[in-house]
C-alpha cells in the first residue's frame, strides 16, 4: 500500500477481509454441522480418495461377512445332517464288527443286520439329498437337482446321473471331475484370478474358500482292485446281500440250492461219507468259506469306508470352525475399517467447535471494526 | 518589463483569488466524487504568471517580479505503471475465476464426497451395491430372483452414468453460452472505448482534457483486462501541421510484433467465434478453418435427411456459422475482425487495409481463454493437431476430458461385463437314452449392457446408426431386462449340469476389483481427431479407482486454481489500493486543501485591501 490511505481503500480492504472472515466462519460452521473434515473432493483429494477406498473395503468386508455367515449356515446344516448319519453308520458298523467276533451263536442276527445295513445305506443317501433353501447341499455345482438316486432295483447308485461304480472311462473322468469340483467364494482371503493359456480364468489357490460340498466326495466312488465298491452305501448293500445268504438252518452262509433244506438235512449232507453227498458238502463248505471271506473283506472295507467318511466329516467340521473364526475376523476387520473411515472423515468435535467459536469471535470483531471504519476526519474538526 | 502599472498589482490579487476559488471548486468536485467509481483525483495546475522578454531599454536595476498565478488547467493524478500492473493482474484474476467457476460446476456433478446414503457417494455406492448383488448371486447361483436384483442394481448404475454424462454436457452448453455472452460483452466494451475515443479526440482538438471521459474509458479498459490480457499504449496522432492529439492503442498482450490490435484511436476490432471445420489441417494451405451454412438457390438453408443444417468449408470467419456447443466442442476458433471506425470504415495502415486476424489457441489469456479451454481441452485425449496448436494440450483438462473419462469408464465397464457374459455352451440336451446329445448344445449368456434399452447391441465401430457404448447411452440390454438373457454362472461346458456353479460370477466379482488399463484409443470413435497417444495407458486400476482418478484430477485442479485465484485477487486488491493511493480521494487530504485554499483566498483578499489602502494613501493622501 502506498503512502496515502484513502477511506475507499480501507473500505475495499475491509470488504475483502470481511468476506474472507465470513467464508472461514461458514466453513467452520459446515464442519460442525456435517461433522466431516471435508465436504468436497477439492478440500482434501488425498483423504477423500482414501475414505472412498476404505468405504469400498468396508462394503466388501461386509459382503464377505454375509457370505461367510451364509456358507457357515450351509456347512452347519450339512454337519448336522452328517452327524446323524455318522452315528447311524457307527452303530451299524459296531454291529457288523460284533458279528465278526461272534461267528456262531448270534448268527440269526445277520439277516436282521442285512436289513439294518440296507436301511442305513438308504438313509445315508437321503441325508445327503437334503436341501438348504432351494439348493441341494451335497450336489456340488448342480445344486438345483437332486444329487443321488438309486436304480429301480436299489442296487446301483447314481450321482448326478452317473453310476458311481461305472466302468466307462469317460464317465469315470466325469466322476473324478465332479468329486474335485470347487465353489470358490470370496471370504476375504484376497480372491485373485489368473488367466490361463486357453484364455479362461482360474482362482489362485488359497485366495478363495472352497464352499463346495460334493456328496460323492463324502461317500467315495468307483471300485477297488477286488472289484468291490468303494462307496459306503454300496459296501453296506453288498454286505447286506452277503448277510442275507446266511442259512439259519445250517448256521452258515448257505448256497442258494440248499437254503430251503432243514437243519437235519444239511447236517446229513455235511456228515455223510457218500461220495456224491461229499461233493455236495464240499460245494456248501466252499460257498460258506467264500461268503465268509467276502463278508470279512467287506467288513474291513466298511470299516475303512466308515473311517473315510468320518474323516471327511471331521474335515467339514474343521472348515465350519474356520468359517466361525473367519466371521469373527471379518467382524473385527469391518469395525476397524469403520473406525479408519471415521478417523479420516469425522471431525474432532471439540476441535471443530473451538475453531467455530474462534471464527465467530473473529467475525464479530470484524463487524465491530466495520462500524468504526469510517472514523472522523479532519473535516469534523474544521470550524 | 519590470514596471508594473498602477493597478497591475490588483491583477495578482485577482488571480490569487481566482486560483483559490478554482482550487476550492476542484476540491469540492473531488469530495463530491469520492464514491464515484473510477473517479481519478483532480488537481488544479497552477503556474506562476511571469511576463517574459526584456524591455526596449534595458536597465540592470530592473526587478523581475511575477504577475500572480495562472490556473493552467485541471489534471488527473494517475500512475500509468500501476494501471498496467493492475490490468495484468486482472487478466489473471479473470482467468483463474472463470476456470474455478467452470471446475466448480463440474465438481457439482462429479464430486460425491459427503453425498449419498451415509456419505457412501452416488456412483461409488452403486458400484459397491452392484458388487454386493453379484456376491449374493454367487452364493445363490442359479437363482433368477438374485439375477434380477443384480440387474436392478445395474439399471441404477447405468442411469447414473447417463445423468452424469448429461450433467457434463449441460455444463458445457452453459459455459459455451456464457462464452458467447462474454464475447458479446468484449465487443460492447470495444465499441464503447472506440466511441469514447472519438469524443476524447474531438475534445482534445478543442483543447479540452475530457477528464471524466478518460475516467470512463479507464474503467472500461479495466473491465476489458479481466476478459483478456491487454497492452495499453498512448501515442500522438497528428491532426494537421501544427497540432496533434493523444491516441490510445490497445492490443493483445504478448501477441508479437506488430501486436494484434484491438483498438487504435477511433478504430476498433470485433471478436468473433465461428464454427470450426473438423477436417481442418493447419499443414495444408488449401484447408479451410470454418464452416458456413449451406444455402440453396432459393436462399433457404439446405437440410440433411435428419433435418439438420448442412455446412461447407470457408476461410471467411464472417460468413461462418455460429458456434454450437454440441457439435463444436473440440475446437473453438476465434478471430478479430479488421479495425473499423463507427461508420464501418476500415483503418488504412501503412501496407493497406487492416485485416482480420485469427487468434491461435494460445494467444489469449484471461477469462475468455479460460472458458475456451474449459470447453475444448481434452487432456490425455488430445489429437496431434491439438498438440501442434498448443504444446501443452495433453495437460490441459477441460469439460471434454471429463466427458471422455466417464465415457471410457462406462465403455470399459460395459465391454468387460459383456465379454465376461458372452454366449457360451454350458451343456447339451439329453437324448432318449438320457445321454447328452453333442449336436444340441445349450447356450447361455449374452450382452448385459447395450447402447440403448431397446436392443442388445453394444454397437458397431464406424456405424453411426449403431454407436458404441458411451456414458450417455449405456443401458441394460433389452434381453437382460426381459429375462431372456441372464448372468451366465458357469464357464464350464461339459455334459454335466452346473446349475449352481458360480465360477463365472466369481470371475465377474474379481473383475470388479481387477486392474484394467484405460487408453485414449478406447474411445477414438467419439473424438473428432484420433488421439495422439491412442495406445498409451494413462491409468490402470479398477472401475472405482478410475472414478476416483478423474475426481482427484478435478479436485487437484480446483485446489490449485483456487489458490491461484486467492493470490491473484489479493494482489489485484493490493494493486487497486496502490492505485487508489495515488488516484483516490481522501477526506483528510481534501480538508487540508480546503483550509489551505481558504487561507490563500483570504490572503489574496487581504492583499487587495492592502493595495487599496496603499493607493488610497497615494491618491487621496498625497494629492491633497
Amino acid at each position: 500500500m502506498g503512502f496515502r490511505i484513502t477511506s475507499n481503500m480501507m473500505m475495499n480492504t475491509y470488504r475483502y477481509n470481511l468476506m474472507k472472515s465470513t467464508n472461514k466462519l461458514s466453513d467452520a460452521r459446515d464442519k460442525v454441522l456435517t461433522q466431516r473434515n471435508f465436504n468436497s473432493f477439492a478440500e482434501d483429494p488425498a483423504s477423500a480418495t482414501q475414505a472412498f477406498r476404505l468405504r469400498q473395503q468396508w462394503y466388501q468386508t461386509n459382503n464377505q461377512l454375509d457370505s461367510t455367515k451364509a456358507t457357515y449356515n450351509k456347512f452347519h446344516t450339512a454337519w448336522t445332517n452328517l452327524a446323524g448319519t455318522i452315528t447311524d453308520l457307527s452303530d451299524a458298523n459296531a454291529r457288523v464288527s460284533a458279528i465278526r467276533g461272534n461267528n456262531g451263536t448270534a448268527g440269526e442276527s445277520r439277516t436282521a443286520l442285512a436289513n439294518v445295513l440296507r436301511e442305513t445305506a438308504d438313509s445315508v443317501i437321503q441325508s445327503l439329498n437334503q436341501k438348504v433353501g432351494d439348493q441341494f447341499i451335497f450336489a456340488g455345482n448342480d445344486g438345483l437337482n437332486v444329487p443321488f438316486h438309486w436304480s429301480e432295483d436299489g442296487k446301483t447308485l447314481y450321482y448326478r446321473g452317473i453310476d458311481v461304480n461305472t466302468q466307462d472311462p469317460d464317465e469315470q473322468a466325469q466322476l473324478k471331475a465332479m468329486a474335485d469340483e470347487r465353489l470358490d467364494l470370496d471370504l476375504g482371503m484376497g480372491m485373485k484370478e489368473v488367466q490361463l493359456a486357453d484364455g479362461s480364468y482360474k482362482v489362485v489357490n488359497g485366495s478363495a474358500f472352497d464352499a463346495s460340498l460334493r456328496g460323492i466326495d463324502f461317500l467315495n466312488y468307483g471300485v477297488d482292485g477286488d472289484g468291490d465298491p468303494q462307496s459306503l452305501p454300496l459296501i453296506m448293500k453288498e454286505l447286506a446281500d452277503v448277510f442275507e445268504t446266511w442259512g439259519e438252518n445250517g448256521q452258515m452262509y448257505m448256497h442258494p440250492d440248499y437254503r430251503d433244506k432243514s437243519a437235519d438235512e444239511i447236517k446229513e449232507i455235511l456228515n455223510s461219507e457218500d461220495p456224491a453227498m461229499k461233493a455236495e458238502a464240499e460245494t456248501i463248505r466252499a460257498y460258506h468259506a467264500e461268503a465268509q471271506a467276502k463278508a470279512y473283506r467287506l467288513m474291513d472295507k466298511l470299516n475303512a469306508a466308515h473311517a473315510y467318511t468320518t474323516e471327511k466329516y471331521v474335515e467339514l467340521d474343521a472348515k465350519a470352525s474356520f468359517l466361525q473364526t473367519n466371521t469373527e475376523r471379518l467382524t473385527t476387520q469391518s469395525s476397524n475399517l469403520n473406525e479408519q473411515v471415521l478417523d479420516i472423515e469425522q471431525v474432532d468435535l471439540a476441535d471443530a467447535i473451538t475453531q467455530f467459536s474462534w471464527d465467530q469471535y473473529c467475525y464479530s470483531a470484524a463487524l465491530k471494526i466495520g462500524n468504526q471504519l469510517l472514523s472522523q476526519s479532519l473535516i469534523d474538526y474544521m470550524n | 518589463m519590470a514596471v508594473i502599472g498602477t493597478f497591475g498589482s490588483f491583477t495578482a490579487a485577482r488571480l490569487g483569488i481566482y486560483a483559490s476559488q478554482a482550487s476550492l471548486n476542484v476540491t469540492g468536485n473531488n469530495i463530491a466524487n469520492i464514491n464515484t467509481k473510477g473517479y481519478t483525483r483532480q488537481r488544479l495546475d497552477l503556474v506562476s504568471l511571469h511576463a517574459g522578454g526584456s524591455s526596449r531599454y534595458a536597465n540592470s536595476y530592473n526587478l523581475d517580479i511575477g504577475y500572480g498565478v495562472i490556473s493552467d488547467g485541471v489534471s488527473q493524478l494517475r500512475d500509468p505503471f500501476l494501471d498496467i500492473r493492475y490490468r495484468d493482474e486482472q487478466s489473471s484474476v479473470g482467468s483463474a475465476g472463470a476456470r474455478l467457476d467452470g471446475l466448480q460446476q463440474m465438481s457439482n456433478i462429479l464430486d460425491e464426497v459427503g453425498r449419498g446414503t451415509d456419505d457412501f457417494g452416488i456412483i461409488e455406492a452403486q458400484f459397491n451395491d452392484f458388487m454386493k448383488q453379484l456376491e449374493i448371486l454367487s452364493r445363490n447361483a442359479g437363482s433368477d430372483v438374485n439375477d434380477t436384483t443384480v440387474r436392478s442394481s445395474a439399471e441404477t448404475l447405468v442411469s447414473l452414468f447417463n445423468s452424469y454424462a448429461n450433467g457434463l454436457s449441460t455444463v458445457k452448453k452453459n459455459l459455451t453460452d456464457d462464452l458467447k455472452d462474454d464475447v458479446h460483452k468484449v465487443n460492447t466494451i470495444l465499441e464503447q472505448i472506440r466511441d469514447l475515443n472519438k469524443q476524447i479526440r474531438n475534445a482534445g482538438i478543442h483543447g479540452d482534457n475530457a477528464l471524466e471521459l478518460r475516467d470512463e474509458r479507464n474503467l472500461l479498459i479495466d473491465e476489458l483486462s479481466s476478459y483478456m490480457k491487454i497492452d495499453v499504449r498512448y501515442d500522438m496522432e497528428k491532426i494537421d501541421e501544427f497540432s496533434s492529439v493523444e491516441r490510445i492503442n490497445i492490443s493483445i498482450a504478448d501477441s508479437g510484433n506488430p501486436p494484434i490490435k484491438l483498438v487504435q484511436g477511433i478504430y476498433a476490432s470485433e471478436l468473433t467465434m465461428a464454427k470450426s471445420n473438423p477436417d481442418y489441417d493447419p499443414n495444408d494451405p488449401g484447408s479451410m478453418r470454418y464452416l458456413k451454412q449451406l444455402v440453396g438457390a432459393d436462399g433457404k438453408p439446405v437440410l440433411d435427411a435428419d433435418g439438420k443444417p448442412m455446412y461447407e468449408p470457408t476461410d471467411n470467419a464472417k460468413e461462418a456459422a455460429e458456434v454450437d456447443s454440441k457439435s463444436d466442442g473440440d475446437r473453438l476458433w476465434m478471430q478479430l475482425a479488421e479495425l473499423k471506425d463507427e461508420r464501418g470504415r476500415v483503418l488504412k495502415e501503412a501496407n493497406g487495409d487492416s485485416q482480420p486476424v485469427d487468434l491461435s489457441d494460445t494467444i489469449l489469456y484471461g477469462s475468455i481463454q479460460a472458458k475456451r479451454e474449459l470447453i475444448t481441452e481434452e487432456g490425455e485425449f488430445a489429437s496431434s493437431m491439438d498438440i501442434t496448436l498448443d504444446s501443452k494440450a495433453t495437460t490441459k483438462r477441460g469439460i471434454p476430458y471429463y466427458q471422455h473419462a466417464i465415457d471410457v469408464l462406462a465403455r470399459k465397464f460395459a465391454e468387460t461385463f459383456n465379454e465376461a457374459n458372452k454366449k457360451a455352451v454350458v451343456g447339451y440336451e439329453t437324448d432318449e437314452n438320457g445321454k447328452p446329445d453333442l449336436t444340441k448344445p445349450i447356450e447361455a449368456g449374452g450382452n448385459l449392457f447395450s447402447n440403448s434399452g431397446d436392443g442388445d447391441s453394444s454397437g458397431t465401430a464406424g456405424d453411426p446408426d449403431d454407436p458404441l457404448i458411451t456414458a450417455a447411452n449405456i443401458s441394460v440390454a433389452k434381453s437382460w431386462t426381459t429375462g431372456e438373457v441372464r448372468i451366465r454362472n458357469t464357464e464350464a461346458y461339459n455334459d454335466t449340469n452346473h446349475t449352481t456353479d458360480s465360477k463365472n460370477i466369481d470371475h465377474m466379482i474379481a473383475l470388479m476389483e481387477s486392474k484394467l488399463g484405460y487408453k485414449p484409443g478406447d474411445i477414438t470413435d467419439l473424438l473428432s481427431d484420433p488421439p495422439a497417444n491412442a495406445d498409451k495407458t494413462y491409468f490402470e486400476g479398477s472401475f472405482q479407482e478410475m472414478l476416483r482418478q478423474f475426481n482427484v484430477t478435478l479436485a487437484t485442479d480446483q485446489q490449485t486454481t483456487n489458490k491461484l485465484y486467492e493470490s491473484y485477487t489479493n494482489t489485484a486488491l493490493n494493486l487497486d489500493n496502490d492505485r487508489s493511493s495515488v488516484s483516490g480521494v481522501d477526506l483528510n487530504d481534501e480538508a487540508t486543501s480546503m483550509m489551505m485554499f481558504q487561507k490563500s483566498y483570504s490572503a489574496a483578499c487581504q492583499l487587495m485591501t492592502t493595495l487599496d489602502s496603499m493607493l488610497d494613501k497615494l491618491i487621496n493622501g498625497t494629492m491633497r
